[in-house]
């Protein structure tokens, strides 16, 4: 389990829009879908070439309870607000199989 | 008197429902072992107090609230003791001391009976606090034994039990 201490922040769910675009590709639109609270740590960031300059890529680990997780049905196409960030989910972990700690590996995009 | 569901939930960060039967037996769980391990009386409650004899005795329920009445069985009937027939001793020592100024003769295989008003109107917030970090430990770690090592955090739940532990003060 995870200490209630540690969840110092609460972190947005967006949902995916299934709009598609007319090339069949999913729009990015997103839709406030369900809080939940965590723990939040900068794994790493690094520098990354991008079109004429560079841009740096944080990666990002949340921690929350599982049954919060599961409750609000956080998947690995939604996108995450917390702390004043956009994050791209990239995995959700069932610590232990347990159901009792979610690890969420997630990407900044904005 | 148990401290609301939802106080708990709220301090630790709880925000579903999936665990609240197994959270309401942790918070009665850790209630009962708080009352038990600091000698306090949580909740308001009229608790009896026998005597073989007059004989001044001090309360040993804290907190202390009042003394309802005092029976005793003389010529085989129930008789209840006037209030202007005991009073309160508080000069000596933390808890009073309940003085008899009759001393009326009691039936034989007979006992006196104090009955006692004590316990929290509204519980403290140290025993608040102490009942949330239980409750919070035991559900964070359910099973007696874990793969990896747990601290206790400093002036936490130990320190607020024996800082409230009122058995010393029972002589």
């Amino acid at each position: 389990m995870i200490s209630g201490g540690l969840l110092r922040w609460r972190a947005l769910r967006l949902q995916a829009s299934t709009a598609q675009d007319v090339l069949g590709l999913r729009t990015d639109a997103w839709t406030a879908a369900g809080y939940f609270r965590c723990d939040v740590r900068n794994q790493s960031s690094s520098e990354q070439a991008y079109a004429d300059g560079v841009t740096v890529r944080r990666q990002f680990e949340i921690r929350a309870r599982w049954p919060q997780v599961a409750a609000i049905g956080l998947t690995e196409l939604d996108r995450v607000s917390v702390d004043g960030r956009t994050l791209k989910v990239q995995s959700i972990i069932n610590l232990d199989g347990a159901d009792r700690v979610a690890v969420i590996q997630c990407e900044q995009v904005t | 008197m148990s401290i609301p569901l939802s106080t708990i939930k709220a301090a630790l960060k709880i925000e579903y429902s999936d665990d609240d039967t197994d959270l309401i037996r942790l918070r009665d769980a850790a209630t009962s072992l708080v009352a038990r391990e600091t000698g306090l009386v949580l909740a308001p409650e009229d608790k009896p107090m026998y005597l073989a004899y007059w004989r001044p005795t001090a309360i040993p329920f804290v907190p202390f609230v009042s003394v309802k009445t005092v029976k005793y069985f003389t010529g085989g009937v129930e008789t209840t003791m006037p209030s202007t027939d005991y009073w309160l001793d508080r000069t000596d020592g933390p808890l009073p001391v309940l003085r008899f100024l009759e001393e009326p003769s009691i039936d034989e295989g007979t006992q006196i009976t104090a009955t006692i008003e004590s316990g929290y109107l509204q519980l403290p917030n140290e025993i608040v606090h102490a009942v949330i970090s239980l409750t919070g430990a035991w559900y964070s770690n359910p099973e007696a034994f874990q793969p990896i090592g747990l601290s206790t955090v400093p002036m936490s739940l130990q320190f607020i039990l024996e800082s409230l532990r009122v058995r010393e003060m029972i002589r």
